[in-house]
């Protein structure tokens, strides 16, 4: 299995992580429209996510933007009756290709959730399940994996000598960091996030930010957020979205402190979300 | 805090109501257990033998004696019509046993007419090993070189628990041969005959050599008759039966000429038969030496009489257990009764099941269960992931639904019957014409074309398979979807994350149709009768050979409960048996069901899917 061969030797040699080509536009939406059913939640979105960068989408409830990031590694196609127009284009290889296979697509994209959601078993196997699937066995390579993922999700010195403990018995926090741990495991290029701290307190929310912040040397990196103090703390660039429609994508600085739109002034200054 | 009645919420007189629902159930459910539990557990308990006089004036009585002894089994008041009134009369039900003497088993007795009731020391209960039991007064022992040895003497007690016990021993030795090396023959010598089989198909080419192939073997039956195997035996005891000479001409000629056209298919079927001959020699010599094992069964035997008069004997053979009932403390009493629970647990059952143990039965029981489940919990678990994972949810799926739920409440015995045509008559039929033609043909009776083990654990498995299927469909929907997404969203395809993160966080709810379905099936009879229960079964159906006993019939503790306690001639006096059988089988279930849910838990414990 070729998918099999690249993965371990990904993760044997570290370097191959930084050597990447630093292109100005790694994710391309194009004239993206989605429907669930025949009710349409994406109206004409257009943009460019560069490579490692933290791009960060806000909007009220229901605006669409979940819905995008979950698009992005063709999350929704799980829910029945969905159809879209236009096209997402990753590193210039379209989502919607006939030819693509939809799980190297997954691996390639991680994703972490809004809930976190460890697997009922270790955490060493929770780590390691990206891996176990694509049919690595090696136990060198996946003792390997595991050290690299949770080091890099801070996760490491917390659970060292208990990694055959179950990942349920970790607090909400430990379990988010698992679970980028686990979406980093299998070494992809991007990794979404879909409201990662909204179930999390202060505390953890920080480590998690922090996480995000030292992640963004190695991934791209796009996060959902309700809240828009994570947004403007973490991300380079924002885009705001309302009823479906990218109203404005910028750098995070310039969209905070002088939208161009008005809505997105309301929106930022409370007025209304 | 303070009492308000009048802050009470209005319709708050409902919960009454549920409760009133529930305790209603519960009363019932353990009002049947407690009941089942006693008259269970009494019929280990050994009873005191009362002897009664009746007043001569009564019209009660054994062939004219008014002296009857027996176990009072009820003591309860009854309706009469005594004189064109009715009253009710205080009476008892006496189980006064020697039903081959009597020609019955129970008597009732007006209290009224009762002058004279004692428990006398010297009343024996006896069971026996092919009749009913027996209540007897001891006279003497008659030994095989005729002394005598008198109830009263001091010795007869000794003597005869010394030859009861040797008695016992000699039925184990017959019994070891039988089960050994005698039923060891008898199967080598089926499979010989099915091995010849073959070819005495090729030989029948034509007319001549059919005839002959008849003469052949007519007169290797007839031979047979005279002694079994006699073509096995030496020639100088072949010279004993002046009566064979006849037959042996005729065999002689028919071998002579078949040899000269069969040649080698000749050969062969003649090296077999020589082969089964010496089988059924040994066979009979092992028969010999049984009958004269059984001989020394019946050497000594014990005469005796009973309360009211009747004078006769039994041979120790046929005695299995005795004690004498009124002589027990309750310290001895309390030993019976753990040694006869014991014995109904691990004794196989006599006299056409009504007297002995139910061992078989449990072993019958417990391995149709489990078999059933090992076919029905992977047939129901496959079909309930197609249904919720993979099948387009719509009217198909939805009318499949209900047709699933419909076929839980299908009447058992249109399974039966849908086994018997199916598995048994169809797949069975066609098992044998396939792989057991030459057995079937050379008369050794059906191979899996008959009821048996496998077959009655694949219909109820059929039975079984909505509540499986069910279950598991609900343990599916009740896995979270974040889990789901979890997977999928590392990289999984649909198969990888049924099988590592839906299929063991819905272990714990398949385990729960599991138990379901094990409730279900180990009670059902009435399919059973069709395709696969025994009323009385030689072997138990295991065998260390394929096909492993599956193919036999077997005792089933369901189906004994219904066939002793409705279906045999006494079937009164084994009532207590049948109170213990179904006392056995709802402790069976409730293992069994016990250790699903020690399972269930280990597996709640270990994939407890997370709080979130």
């Amino acid at each position: 299995m070729t998918d099999k061969a690249i993965l371990e030797e990904k993760i044997m040699s570290k370097a191959s992580d930084n050597d990447s080509p630093q292109e100005n536009s790694l994710i391309n939406i194009q004239n993206y429209d989605f429907f669930y059913g025949d009710k349409q939640v994406l109206f004409d979105v257009n943009m460019d996510i560069p490579a490692k960068q933290i791009v960060s989408f806000i909007g009220p409830s229901g605006c669409g933007k979940s819905t995008l990031l979950r698009n992005i590694n063709r999350m929704n196609d799980l829910v029945d009756g969905v159809h879209h127009n236009g096209d997402i284009t990753i590193n210039g290889q379209s989502n919607y290709d006939p030819h693509l296979d939809v799980i190297s697509l997954r691996r390639r994209v991680g994703m972490v959730f809004q809930k976190s959601n460890p697997f009922p078993k270790s955490i060493y196997e929770n780590v390691v399940y990206g891996l176990r699937i694509a049919g690595v066995k090696n136990r060198s390579v996946l003792d390997e994996a595991v050290e690299r993922s949770l080091r890099a999700s801070f996760l490491w010195e917390e659970v060292k000598d208990r990694l055959k403990d179950s990942a349920l018995g970790l607090s909400g926090g430990q379990m988010q960091r698992l679970c980028i741990a686990r979406a980093i495991a299998s070494g992809p290029e991007i990794i979404l996030m879909d409201e990662p701290c909204s179930a999390l307190d202060p505390i953890a929310t920080l480590k998690i930010e922090e996480l995000i912040h030292e992640l963004k040397k190695n991934y791209t990196i796009v996060i959902v957020t309700h809240s828009m103090q994570q947004a403007s703390r973490v991300s380079d660039k924002t885009a705001f979205f309302y009823l479906g429609e990218l109203i404005e994508y910028s750098d995070t600085d310039q969209l905070f402190s002088t939208p161009k739109e008005k809505k997105t002034e309301d929106y930022i200054s409370g007025r209304f979300g | 805090m303070k009492k308000n009645n009048t802050n009470k919420p209005k319709g708050d007189s409902w919960v009454w109501f549920t409760s009133l629902g529930l305790s209603t159930g519960l009363l019932m459910v353990t009002g049947i257990l407690i009941y089942i539990l006693c008259q269970g557990l009494s019929a280990f308990w050994p009873k005191d033998v009362a002897q009664v006089k009746v007043n001569p004036d009564s019209s009660v009585n054994i062939n004219g004696s008014k002296t009857i002894a027996g176990v009072v089994v009820k003591d309860q008041i009854k309706r009469k019509e005594i004189n064109g009134e009715f009253k009710d009369v205080q009476e008892l039900q006496l189980f006064v046993a020697n039903r081959d003497l009597y020609n019955l088993s129970f008597i009732y007795i007006d209290k009224k007419d009762i002058e004279q009731k004692k428990y006398p020391e010297n009343l024996m209960m006896v069971e026996r090993l092919n009749d009913s039991k027996a209540i007897i007064i001891p006279t003497k022992l008659i030994k095989e070189d005729k002394t005598e040895i008198p109830f009263e003497d001091a010795s007869f007690e000794a003597e005869f628990s010394k030859l009861v016990q040797e008695a016992e021993n000699i039925r184990d030795k017959a019994y070891d041969i039988q089960v050994g090396p005698i039923s060891d023959i008898v199967k080598k010598n089926k499979n010989l005959v099915v091995d010849q089989y073959p070819y005495y198909e090729k030989l029948k080419f034509n007319n001549e050599t059919i005839q002959y192939l008849e003469q052949y073997r007519n007169a290797v039956e007839s031979l047979d008759k005279i002694s079994i195997g006699f073509l096995g035996l030496p020639s100088d005891e072949q010279a004993k039966y002046p009566e064979s000479k006849e037959y042996l001409k005729l065999f002689s000629e028919a071998q002579l000429k078949l040899s000269e056209i069969g040649g080698s298919d000749f050969k062969n079927y003649q090296e077999i038969q020589e082969k089964i001959s010496k089988g059924k020699v040994e066979e009979s010599e092992l028969v010999k030496q049984v009958t004269s094992l059984q001989k020394d069964l019946n050497k000594h035997t014990l005469e005796f009489t009973t309360a009211s008069g009747y004078n006769s004997k039994v041979t120790i053979g046929n005695v299995i257990h005795y004690f004498y009932p009124n002589r027990l403390s309750t310290g001895n009493k309390i030993g019976m009764f753990f040694s006869n629970a014991w014995n109904f647990l691990t004794e196989d059952p006599r006299h056409a099941n009504t007297e002995g143990g139910v061992f078989p039965a449990i072993v019958g029981t417990l391995m149709m269960t489990i078999l059933m489940c090992i076919f029905v919990t992977p047939f129901g678990v496959i079909a309930a992931i197609f249904l919720h994972e993979y099948a387009k949810q719509g009217t198909i799926v939805r009318m499949v639904r209900i047709a699933i739920n419909n076929l839980a409440g299908v009447p058992s015995i249109v399974y039966g019957a849908f086994g018997l045509a199916f598995f048994v008559y169809y797949v069975g039929g066609s098992i044998d014409e396939l792989f057991y033609g030459d057995w079937v043909k050379s008369g050794n009776g059906a191979m899996f074309g008959t009821g048996g083990m496998l077959w009655a654990s694949l219909t109820l498995a059929l039975l079984t398979v909505p509540v499986v299927i069910v279950a598991t469909e609900e343990a599916l929907a009740a896995v979270p979807r974040g889990i789901r997404e979890g997977a999928l969203g590392c990289g999984a395809s649909k198969w990888q994350m049924i099988k590592t993160v839906v299929l063991p966080a819905c272990a714990p709810g398949i385990i729960t149709g599991m138990i379901l379905a094990m409730a279900r099936g180990a009670g059902e009879v009435a399919p059973l009768m069709l395709v696969g229960v025994a009323d009385i079964a030689s072997e138990l159906p295991i065998d260390s050979a394929f096909p492993f006993g599956l193919e036999r019939k077997f005792l089933h503790l369901g189906y004994n409960v219904y066939h002793v306690g409705f279906k045999t001639v006494d079937s009164e006096a084994s009532q207590p048996l049948v109170f213990a059988t179904t006392l056995l089988l709802i402790s069976i279930v409730a293992l069994l069901n016990l250790a699903g849910i020690i399972i269930r838990q280990r597996l709640k414990k270990r994939y407890a899917t997370s709080a979130f």
